[in-house]
């Protein structure tokens, strides 16, 4: 086969736009990220240092200057109340939150695969009881739960890693459905019964037969769950329970910067235009991927085209 | 906000005030500028017309006035709500800044006179004083007002009653003990007097009496846990409806009430209206709009945040309506010297000279909402503020100074060390008062770990004698405008509390220090005594068993249609009773 449907899949993600920009945006923001330490260094501050001379004290320490201190020194201005330079703590932040929404999903999809994998391929009882505890999961309200988990650890524990933990650890539910669903319907084909008869083990099967077929719907999903859990390490850090301070992530920012809206409105618009670039960036390639790797999509496509090429110019059928 | 914190017993301003405290500085402030006499004097906005009688006054609070019971409020309620419906042996003087933080006569024709070393306190009550239904108030009401807060079903009170009078630690409220005489240290010789015996002399027994345990309650029409839904009045106003436990209250005019025996309450408007429950952000909202009703609108519970001061400031129309209170309240970091490396009076020192009182105030909302503390008693004349700075950091600090005693304590490269706070956002003890000290510390050489407890697992850690962290930030507010329920709860070694809530942060029992506090106790001369509190304080505070970080200032603002607005330093809040709408 010269076709494998993997370059193909390649191939229809190159060619479309929205994906390339999608994907050319997530890299720039994983660069910056990385590039945290040497382009606040370039910018000449840090994150973490009070600049108390940069806010009128006397007005709330609101930031002086026009944009909330813009400025050679600051490129974004400063924090109000600390004058901590926020182009440094954006960056920063932006290493919590995508490493934190990286981590969770890992931890999601390996726990999602693992326990649908293990669901539709083991006996009636182990996919009753690991079903139900799936179901369970889901219905639980996960932000009380992630709550009350990181309320018990204790203090020591680094936070991000803590953050990665309840996150993932909490909402496996919806891959481990996809995966188990998946699995049932490819439990029956052909080749999947062939390997069955000729003695391989189910761990045999679930690698050689079943992940190569699985790979396309997970991936989509996991697409999809990165800007979920940037959202939810937001509203963790929101609720107080995210990173310790003075570490910053966006949700962090975005927790002290609601009330600031009218007063500093720049404050307000910077972290919350990073967390809607970034999840709108991962949902659009997510949904490329998707398309890209949907065998269907492929054949509907194509068959588009041909037809396209065989119907005649709209003017000589008049 | 008055009520009662939950479970412990010893529940103080404390736990009271973990709201958005905020606070400010405006130059010269209202306390300065104000007469010493009522709302003539009120150097606010609108003062300029003469008040009006009538209308509707509506209050937009955060917190519901729950159990609105004289037994359960704790201290005065201060201008807030219970003022206009309790009237007390004592009260505060309603008058703008230092001058409110007096004790005036109330029920009482004058605030008691003292004898036997002011362990014996006796009132006289007015003449034709009566309740809401028109019978008169007599002594042996306001006796069994008293004795009815020592029933454990109306908890909530202070502390003080049980601990100052003869007999208070045992006696269990009129509904258990049935006894004739009821608590015998209150003795009632007649209809008009009162005679109160104490355990050991208190001076201050004047100040106590403003509490609302002080207000009158006719046995035959108490109800128990059910009193708080209908309250009998004394006040000017009565309670025409309440429901939701406190989150909605309608006041009408209680007509048996009369200005001729009430000097302190003004009880302009003829209704009340009190909303409650509201979100902080939208009460400022519809006093900064003031459309309809809410232009007669005020609020004594909610401040204004930094960053809706931010936005104020621009706006001249706004920026006269808001009034800014001084309520005596200290914010500081807390060392327990039985934790290491804080038994080294070195490292505690080197800790105060390195704490940048700007970015502490910034953190707590600038210095319109904020002032730098130095003393641990608040920087008001009736405290004793004597203005000492043991440990002078300037206005950033002073990290030579602070790395020169590490050494000393043999740390020369630098120490490592925790700080507990609590993660609610209340500009107190939250997260960027701590960041902001951690900052500060980081450039004498100490690292900062923050560990920050959920609001109640930090107040159950703070204030357990076993738990109790080696370095926390704190907070202190007076129950009265006084060194002695500032300093004693704090510093008295017999007040350090083993299996309940311990304020005694530093486990402080030094014999000298708990004898000059009982030698404060017998002064009846306040000024007195708060000269000798300031010496007290600043003998403590030489020892730096606490850092003072800053004292609060409240910003708060009131509709269009409000005159004569009167904030005394007592609790820094609006006197609802002296409020006219136009």
């Amino acid at each position: 086969m010269s076709d494998t449907p993997d370059t193909g899949a390649w191939r229809r993600l190159r060619a479309r736009p929205s994906a390339v920009v999608a994907a050319a945006v997530l890299a720039a923001l994983a660069l910056l990220a990385l590039g945290a330490p040497l382009l606040t260094a370039l910018e000449g501050q840090d994150p973490t240092t009070y600049h108390d001379q940069l806010v009128d004290s006397a007005r709330g320490g609101v930031p002086y200057g026009s944009f909330g201190g813009i400025g050679a020194d600051h490129w974004l201005g400063v924090e109000p109340g600390t004058g901590r330079d926020l182009f440094a703590r954006l960056l920063y932040g932006a290493r919590v939150s995508l490493s934190v929404a990286l981590g969770a999903t890992v931890v999601q999809v390996l726990l999602g695969v693992t326990i649908g994998l293990a669901a539709g391929l083991g006996g009636r009882l182990l996919d009753a009881v690991l079903s139900r505890f799936t179901d369970v999961l889901l219905a639980l309200p996960m932000l009380v739960f992630a709550v009350a988990l990181t309320a018990i650890v204790p203090a020591g524990f680094p936070r991000p890693l803590l953050l990665i933990l309840v996150i993932g650890l909490l909402s496996w539910g919806g891959t481990s459905r996809i995966v188990r669903a998946q699995t049932l319907s490819l439990r029956s084909r052909d080749h999947v019964a062939a390997a069955r008869l000729a003695g391989r083990t189910p761990v045999q099967i679930a690698r050689r037969e079943l992940l190569p077929a699985l790979a396309a719907p997970v991936l989509t999903y996991a697409a999809l769950l990165v800007p979920t859990n940037i959202v939810v390490e937001a509203s963790l850090s929101f609720l107080g329970i995210g990173v310790t301070p003075p570490t910053s992530s966006w949700g962090q920012l975005l927790s002290t910067a609601t009330t600031w809206f009218r007063a500093d409105p720049l404050y307000v618009l910077l972290p919350s235009g990073c967390l809607l670039v970034t999840v709108l960036a991962c949902t659009v390639l997510g949904d490329a991927v998707r398309t890209a790797l949907d065998p269907r999509e492929r054949s509907r496509l194509a068959v588009g085209t041909r037809r396209a090429a065989a119907r005649p110019p709209k003017g000589a059928t008049r | 906000m008055a009520e009662p914190a939950p479970a412990p017993t010893r529940s103080r301003r404390l736990l009271l005030r973990s709201r958005r405290v905020v606070a400010a500085a405006i130059g010269v402030t209202l306390a300065a500028g104000a007469t010493a006499c009522g709302p003539e004097g009120a150097a606010d906005a609108g003062a300029d017309a003469p008040p009006h009688k009538g209308g509707t006054l509506t209050v937009l609070n955060s917190e519901p006035q729950t159990d609105f019971d004289p037994a359960r409020l704790y201290t005065s309620g201060g201008g807030k709500v219970p003022t206009l419906v309790f009237r007390t042996l004592t009260t505060r003087k309603r008058a703008n800044g230092a001058a409110g933080t007096e004790a005036v006569p109330d029920l009482a024709t004058d605030t008691g006179r003292p004898s036997r070393n002011a362990t014996v306190w006796t009132y006289t009550l007015k003449n034709g004083l009566k309740f809401e239904d028109g019978t008169p108030i007599t002594s042996a009401d306001i006796k069994y007002g008293i004795e009815r807060s020592f029933a454990a079903e109306l908890s909530g009170g202070a502390p003080y009653l049980r601990d100052w009078l003869i007999g208070g630690e045992k006696y269990q409220g009129p509904y258990k003990d049935k006894s004739e005489d009821g608590l015998k240290s209150i003795e009632t010789p007649d209809d008009k007097t009162l005679v109160f015996h104490l355990k050991k002399p208190e001076g201050e027994f004047p100040l106590l009496a403003t509490q609302t345990q002080f207000a009158p309650v006719p046995r035959a029409k108490d109800t128990g846990t059910k009193y708080e839904e209908h309250p009998v009045s004394s006040g000017p106003y009565r309670v025409v409806k309440n429901t939701g436990d406190g989150e909605h209250l309608l006041l009408k005019r209680n007509p048996h009430w009369s200005e001729t025996t009430d000097k302190e309450r003004h009880a302009y408007p003829d209704t009340v209206d009190v909303r409650s429950g509201l979100d902080s952000a939208v009460i400022n909202q519809r006093l900064a709009t003031g459309s309809g009703p809410d232009a007669a609108a005020v609020t004594t519970d909610t401040n204004l945040g930094p960053a809706e001061l931010a936005r104020i400031a621009g706006d001249k129309e706004l920026e006269k309506r808001v009034g800014t209170g001084h309520f005596g309240y200290t914010n500081y970091l807390a060392f327990n010297p039985k934790v290491k490396p804080f038994d080294k009076p070195e490292v505690r020192q080197a800790i105060a000279y390195a704490v940048n009182r700007t970015s502490v105030v910034n953190a707590a909302g600038g210095s319109s909402l904020a002032e730098p503390a130095t003393t641990f008693l608040p920087d008001q004349k009736s405290f004793g503020y004597t203005g000492a700075d043991p440990f002078p950091a300037g206005k950033t600090g002073n990290p030579e100074k602070a790395k020169e005693l590490l050494k000393k304590a043999g740390y020369p490269h630098g120490l490592k060390i925790t700080l507990t706070h609590s993660t609610a956002k209340n500009f107190a003890t939250s997260p960027e008062v701590a960041t902001a000290v951690q900052d500060a510390l980081k450039k004498s050489g100490i690292t900062v770990e923050l560990n920050g407890l959920e609001d109640n697992d930090y107040k159950d850690t703070v204030h357990s004698l076993k738990d109790e962290p080696g370095l926390f930030l704190g907070g202190w507010g007076a129950d009265w405008p006084s060194g002695g329920p500032f300093l004693a709860p704090i510093f008295d070694g017999r007040q350090i509390v083993k299996d309940a809530y311990n304020f005694n942060h530093a486990q402080l029992d030094d014999p000298a220090v708990n004898h000059e506090i009982d030698a404060i106790n017998h002064l009846t001369d306040l000024h007195k005594a708060a000269a000798r509190w300031g010496a007290l304080d600043d003998r403590i505070g030489e020892r730096a068993l606490s850092v003072p970080l800053f004292h609060p200032v409240y910003k708060r603002l009131h509709g269009k249609a409000i005159r004569n607005v009167v904030i005394s330093d007592w609790d820094g809040v609006l006197d609802i009773s002296q409020v006219a709408v136009k």
